[in-house]
């Protein structure tokens, strides 16, 4: 991420949180308002708005993340890297098992042709 | 004299084993300690996933209330009735979550004694296929040995065999898992700015999935009063008595998710120390203490408590 990019972002972000912080005051004054109205009239007309609001903040939180997917995309390329670098290892390691198994393999068909062998030569 | 050179290649044998055994190899620490870091990775990020499932499922429960109490007024539109993260936004998260629970189990398997155990298993299979190779007569006819070399030459397999890969693990397990330090911090990073904060009691500071949970449970509490109030005429006492008690049982349920989301923060950070030690371990052959232990006790409780969230829906 380069400097000018991140503090682009912070800019917006620095904006961002004021706008998010002006909505959410609004919604608390909002529901504190259902809390204590009296008459259904009233409630249903301030629900009308906090349901709106509600809605305006939600479409800020989904930007708020949406703005660090491609961050979330590059990491994933990271780790993928490193993850190949350790199953090139663990196949490595392998390698050194697998080659004891093949020696054992072939000291069993020596022992298998010297019967053999025995049984017809004498 | 065929003795004393048997027992002078054993003592010499016994000499190179201790050798190998000493040189090169990561500390008993982290073979312990990565399996465990697996394990807090896997339920440490399980818990994130969990986070982003609690928030959307609430988003769908809280539309569905809303479409009941305003269901006399407007109807049903179906296109009223969206998901909170586009599926793209969360599949990218989740991709990334599975790409650090395959970096930690494959960490784990390369670290792990599994390995030098299946490598002794061979060894033996080895040892007993040899020991049956000489005891057939048609050995005995073109070569003169005995167990006893045999025995040797098995154990010195076994060492060498062990030294290869202790090696290889020191030659590139700390490297690799300096490589991972900025990674698994960021990733850590990006999901503690994802779960956010709740707002304060001005409706301040309020951001990502505590400020969302928080909002959406508000919510849920404003439908299901006036789901009361326009229902309470035709409601008996116990129905209408059920449906309130419904209400301060919300207030206490976005406390408590809260404080769920925040310690999912809490043990992502506690994850980057571990990372961080596994590090000082591999390099230092420093033991590892128990934050591991700690970490996924914490983590398996927060994951019961996601559990018992997705059940009650």
């Amino acid at each position: 991420m380069t400097r000018s990019k991140v503090r682009n972002r912070s800019i917006t972000s620095a904006s961002q949180n004021d706008l998010h912080d002006s909505f959410g005051e609004l919604y608390q004054s909002l529901t504190n308002a259902y809390w204590v109205a009296s008459t259904i009239v009233d409630k249903d007309r301030i629900r009308g708005a906090a349901d709106q609001v509600f809605d305006i903040l939600t479409d800020l939180n989904r930007a708020d993340l949406k703005s660090r997917t491609e961050d979330f995309a590059e990491l994933k390329g990271q780790v993928a890297i490193a993850t190949k670098k350790l199953t090139a290892l663990q196949a490595d390691i392998d390698s050194i098992i697998h080659n004891v198994g093949v020696a054992t393999q072939v000291v069993g068909a020596i022992a298998k042709a010297l019967t053999a062998s025995t049984t017809f030569f004498g | 004299m065929r003795n004393r050179h048997i027992r002078h290649l054993a003592r010499q044998t016994g000499t190179v084993l201790l050798l190998l055994l000493g040189v090169g190899c990561i500390s008993p620490a982290v073979h312990r300690g990565v399996p465990a870091f697996a394990d807090a990775v896997v339920l440490a990020t399980e818990n994130s996933k969990s986070a982003f499932t609690v928030v959307e499922q609430r988003y769908e429960d809280v539309q569905a209330a809303k479409i009941v109490v305003n269901y006399e007024k407007n109807g049903f539109n179906p296109n009223t009735v969206t998901r909170f993260l586009e599926p793209e936004e969360l599949e990218t998260r989740l991709t990334l979550l599975d790409a650090l629970q395959r970096y930690a189990s494959t960490l784990a398997e390369v670290s792990s004694d599994q390995k030098l155990d299946e490598f002794d298993d061979k060894t033996r299979a080895l040892g007993t296929a040899v020991q049956a190779l000489t005891t057939t007569t048609a050995f005995q006819k073109l070569a003169n040995s005995s167990g006893t070399n045999t025995n040797i030459a098995v154990t010195a397999v076994t060492a060498l065999g062990h030294w290869f890969i202790e090696r290889k693990r020191q030659q590139h397990l700390p490297e690799l898992i300096e490589q991972m330090q900025g990674p698994v911090r960021t990733t850590a990073e990006l999901l503690r700015a994802d779960i956010g904060s709740p707002p304060d009691s001005q409706g301040h500071g309020g951001h990502g999935l505590r400020d969302q949970l928080w909002n959406e449970y508000t919510q849920a509490l404003v439908q299901q009063i006036a789901f009361i109030d326009q229902n309470k005429e035709h409601m008996d006492p116990i129905s209408r008595a059920a449906e309130i008690r419904k209400l301060p049982a919300l207030v206490r349920q976005r406390s408590v998710a809260d404080q769920t989301l925040r310690q999912t923060q809490s043990t992502l950070n506690e994850l980057v120390d571990a990372h961080a030690e596994l590090l000082v371990a591999a390099k230092s052959k420093a033991s590892l203490h128990s934050a591991f232990d700690g970490l996924i006790v914490e983590a398996q409780r927060l994951k019961g408590f996601y559990d018992s969230l997705q059940s009650q829906e």
